[in-house]
């Protein structure tokens, strides 16, 4: 078969295509190269491959030269003369003769070195062309799909060019291909793998105005265990740690009045949250097939600051709400039979509310305890079924409207006005 | 599926033909040239012809160079090299047998031989590709493999110029490769184990050798220096005078599948020489070549996965590349996996994986029990820490789809019939319903728009499509609560067909749901299940509350002592678009009308 001459010796050595092949799997790493310090290998010219055998250059020739063919929509000009190989005698027959033998000839190949679809052939037909399929930067969309298929199983195949950004979609998922064993697959699961997921794939390194960090936090950090822990904010000369997460990095502790209880959705063992400041319809079908461990619950674009109780809306919850509901009861302990008395402890207060029925206390922190402690009956096995356990979740509740509360209107101990002696 | 293949220029004569006739026209030399004249015509079919060819080997090249359009096995093979994945050779037919009274304790080595005999009275041999001990009752349930020849601790020379040995046949069952070395420091063979290429735990001092499979065998290569890094080692290299010898079995491929009937002779191991040999399973699997479309479907996932399972795609490439998932087309034919975030109620922290038997001729769907010990104990050393897998049963459905098709006969020259068995020829292709699978998915847009592209006088109203799945259940003792996956139409009936025993009143019962929105509580979301029985084509309530139904979690709940046996579920979708989610199995079955367009 004729044509230029095939480039020799570069096959698979940095810089090549073959090279693309081996460091997408990780056996190379082709931006460690010294010639090529900017890990994108050179790409062939296209259409590429010297060859001008009228001109004494033989191997010597550069790739400036290497202009074969051209082509524009119009046109092609192939630059490849075939007339050297036609014999001599032919070619002096044909000077005597109108056969054109030789133009037909001249012309045929034209037509065959032509990659212009709709005036020539358009095939491939050197080994660099070949090799220019699998050239990660400038490969057609149609084999970079096939690449997909083989290295990058699971990316649905619509979003490797329309992920919010056309204009860079497809730069970036090249550049996330390149490498993506050692880069990627090594990390796969760990915090630093959805930062390289988001930089790479949408040029994301944070959200908000502070935008150091994509979000990621975890709802166990909050959830509240019954093994002790303090509060914090309730008293003017406080020591030791409240038990948080952030204080002790252990979730052995637990933060008293900053934990909530878990839901079995959002506050569980096995959730992570997600805060990158884009549309998660961008990312999220990518992520999840490539990216996110079975077995967890993932919350796409959203912070602890976003929960949303089960079968509620966004207004109905505020992770502090169980504040003041533990605040008053932390004089009781599991066994205790009798009610402990009202919080004399603090200066200031007045004997004015009304313990439904019971007596007063005063306005001021206390061991109020919601109106379904008396839906209790004394003296018989209780009911517990009658307990109304959601009044206890909502006991402070953030807004108007709700009124079961039997601590509202009741100044904190730490109120302005007050001063907590203790219980 | 299949992936289009690639196209590079044009690949048909005529065209091509024509493409070289409308380039010279435009060339002033050939201006006035006749191209249908018979000398010019002659030569450009020469050209054209010369063409084709060239055209062919191109787009072959271009097809062969990627993995989902390439058709050789020998493509594939290098391939799947830089992806670490090692393409099998022959797979050896297999067979579960259970050792009975054979006495505590007992164990009978690798490469036990067993005979065993298929339905024209051929004889097999078939062996052990481990050592197994017989329980607390004296037996074993052990898995045999068809070999045609047993290579039996061959002996090869290497040194550390070289380090590869070379196995000269493909038919060989790599699961059976065992490679034992004795270096100057050991004082028996000590077995190596094999090691992926993406394996990372792999230094200087593991004793593991690497798997390379060529056209020709496969090579056994052990440890050295990566090709230019000094510092770093793959695998502890032979040392200077060591031993190596190779065991393995060659495979008959599928000449090896349907033995039964088998015995052996157990006087060189412990069992007893009375040991009750039984047959538990035909044997099955045997495949003289690697399957194409599996080493395409697991290989990329497989190195994607890098040897854990993170994604459920991981979980799905580790099972894949284990003996489950050998010969596998597609991972949906045989087993499936889902986060336990996915569940209805979720289970957080678990990742539940199902498997089915490869069967399909057989009645029943369940797995060998030695393919869900080997699913779960790969997933569970593969598994993110704390992530545990667990397997469920699969649960056998049908989806039946009911379809008028109306058609304008000025717009066509079929007739009814002609037009329903093409429609039928193409939702049987379309939907592969001759293959049971999991995650098997219709859509209703898919579906209207692709029954429209058979023929163009044809017309589909969604309206006049139905829908009826019917779920098999078997009792449990944790009840009868059947998952369809996929919300049911409320307004519809969720019947169950099976022998009911509520309150001994005879066999004339249904269980059926009260359509009566009375009965249905919007605040749990559940509605009724009652006994009727029929009289005179009304349905006369027997009991109340033998069970309940969840219409939009498609959960339904039979209430324990109604029913005996088994039971089949109908219900009706809520939604045409339908998918066969988790461990529910399905198959799709067609009933298609197809009438001519009434003028109004």
């Amino acid at each position: 078969m004729l044509g230029p001459k095939p480039t020799t010796g570069v096959q698979n050595k940095p810089g090549s295509e073959g090279a693309e092949l081996l460091a997408i799997a990780g056996l190379i790493d082709i931006t460690k190269d010294d010639d090529n310090n900017t890990g994108v290998p050179p790409r062939p010219n296209d259409p590429p491959g010297p060859f001008r055998p009228d001109e004494d250059q033989g191997d010597e020739q550069t790739l400036e030269d290497n202009t074969v063919f051209s082509y524009d929509d119009t046109q092609c000009v192939n630059n490849f003369d075939i007339t050297h190989i036609i014999p001599k005698w032919i070619l002096e027959r044909d000077s005597d003769l109108p056969s054109n033998f030789v133009d037909l000839a001249v012309n045929y190949y034209d037509w065959l070195y032509c990659k212009n679809n709709d005036k020539g052939a358009g095939y491939y037909t050197d080994l660099e062309d070949f090799q220019s399929l699998y050239a990660l930067d400038n490969t057609e969309i149609e084999f970079l799909k096939k690449i997909t298929l083989a290295y990058v199983a699971g990316f649905p195949e619509d979003k490797i060019e329309n992920r919010g950004n056309q204009s860079e979609d497809s730069t970036r998922f090249r550049n996330f291909v390149r490498n993506i064993r050692t880069e990627f697959y090594h990390r796969k699961g760990n915090e630093n793998s959805y930062r390289y997921f988001f930089k790479t794939l949408y040029g994301v390194t944070g959200f908000g105005a502070s935008g150091e960090d994509i979000g990621i936090d975890y709802p166990k950090k909050y959830i509240m265990r019954l093994n002790g822990g303090r509060f914090s904010g309730f008293r003017a000369a406080e020591t030791g740690s409240t038990g948080s997460y952030d204080e002790i990095s252990s979730l052995g502790g637990s933060y008293l009045n900053g934990s909530v209880l878990r839901d079995g959705w959002w506050y569980q063992d096995y959730s992570y949250l997600l805060k990158v400041g884009r549309d998660d319809n961008e990312y999220s079908d990518v992520l999840l097939n490539i990216l996110h461990p079975a077995g967890l619950k993932p919350f796409f674009e959203k912070t602890i600051n976003d929960y949303v109780p089960v079968g509620g809306s966004t207004s109905d919850f505020d992770p502090y709400a169980t504040l003041p509901a533990l605040e008053n009861y932390f004089g009781y302990y599991i066994g205790t039979t009798v009610d402990v008395p009202p919080c004399v402890g603090c200066s200031g207060a007045s004997l004015t509310f009304t313990h439904y029925g019971v007596g007063y206390t005063y306005n001021a922190p206390s061991h109020k305890h919601p109106v379904w402690a008396f839906q209790i009956p004394s003296g018989i096995t209780p009911e517990f079924g009658d307990v109304n356990i959601w009044q206890f979740l909502e006991l402070s509740p953030s807004f108007s409207g709700l009124t079961i509360n039997p601590n509202d209107g009741i100044s904190a101990c730490g109120a302005a006005g007050f001063v907590c002696l203790g219980v | 599926m299949a992936n289009p293949e690639i196209q590079i220029g044009k690949l048909e004569f005529d065209d091509i033909k024509d493409s070289i006739k409308q380039y010279l026209q435009t060339q002033d030399v050939f201006s006035d040239y006749n191209f249908e004249g018979s000398a010019a015509s002659t030569l450009l079919d020469i050209l054209a012809y010369n063409t084709t060819y060239y055209a062919f080997y191109s787009n072959m090249i271009a097809n062969e160079m990627f993995f989902d359009t390439a058709q050789k096995l020998s493509s594939l093979i290098s391939l799947a090299k830089p992806l670490g994945y090692t393409v099998p050779g022959a797979k050896s037919a297999k067979s579960t047998v259970l050792l009975r009274a054979g006495g505590i304790g007992s164990t009978i080595p690798r490469y036990q031989r067993f005979t065993g005999r298929d339905e024209s009275g051929g004889s097999f041999t078939f062996f052990t590709f481990q050592s197994y001990s017989s329980d607390e009752n004296g037996d074993a349930l052990i898995e045999v493999h068809q070999g045609s020849r047993l290579f039996d601790k061959i002996e090869t020379i290497l040194n550390q110029d070289r380090t590869k040995a070379f196995i000269s046949t493909v038919n060989i069952d790599i699961n059976s490769l065992v490679v034992e070395v004795k270096t100057p420091d050991d004082t028996k063979f000590v077995e190596w184990i094999s090691s992926g290429s993406i394996n990372q735990n792999v230094d200087e001092t593991s004793r593991v050798y690497f798997l390379e499979r060529t056209d020709a065998g496969f090579f056994v290569v052990f440890g050295g220096n990566y090709a230019t890094d000094v510092d770093r080692q793959a695998g502890l290299a032979l040392p200077e005078g060591s031993k190596v010898r190779l065991s393995y079995v060659t495979s008959s491929g599928e000449i090896g599948n349907g033995v039964g009937n088998f015995n052996s002779d157990f006087s060189s191991t412990t069992f007893n020489d009375n040991t009750i040999v039984e047959t538990k399973s035909l044997s099955e699997g045997g495949a003289s070549d690697p399957n194409i479309e599996s080493i395409k479907f697991f290989a990329p996932k497989f190195f994607a996965a890098q040897d854990r399972a993170v994604t459920k795609q991981d979980a799905l490439a580790i099972i894949g590349n284990s003996p489950v998932g050998e010969g596998v087309e597609n991972s949906d034919y045989k087993f499936t996996v889902w986060g336990g975030e996915e569940q209805d109620p979720p289970y957080y922290g678990r990742v539940f994986v199902s498997l089915i038997n490869s069967d399909e001729g057989s009645t029943s769907i369940d797995p060998d029990i030695t393919d869900i010990q080997t699913a779960l104990t790969n997933l569970q050393e593969r598994l993110t820490i704390s992530i545990l897998p667990e397997y469920v049963g699969p649960v056998s459905s049908i989806l039946r789809l009911g379809m008028t098709v109306t058609y304008d006969e000025g717009k066509t020259n079929l007739n009814a019939e002609q037009l329903k068995s093409n429609i039928t020829t193409y939702l049987n292709d379309t939907y592969a319903t001759s293959q049971r699978a999991f995650n098997k998915s219709i859509d209703l847009a898919e579906l209207v728009t692709g029954i429209s592209s058979v023929d163009s006088s044809l017309n589909v109203d969604p309206s006049e499509i139905s829908t009826t799945l019917e779920i098999a259940q078997k009792i449990s003792n944790n009840g009868r609560q059947v998952l369809a996956k996929n919300s049911i139409l409320q307004s519809s009936s969720v019947s169950v067909s099976s022998t009911p025993t509520v309150g001994n009143l005879g066999d004339a019962i249904t269980i059926r749901n009260s359509v009566n929105p009375a009965d249905f509580n919007s605040d749990t979301g559940y509605g009724k299940i009652n006994a009727y029985r029929e009289e005179n084509n009304t349905l006369v309530l027997v009991k109340e509350n033998v069970g309940k139904v969840n219409y939009e979690r498609g959960i339904v709940i039979i209430d324990p002592g109604v029913l005996t046996g088994e039971f089949t579920l109908s219900i009706r979708p809520k939604k045409i678009s339908f998918v066969s989610k988790q461990e529910l199995l399905s198959n799709f079955e067609f009933a298609v009308t197809v009438k001519k367009e009434s003028i109004n």
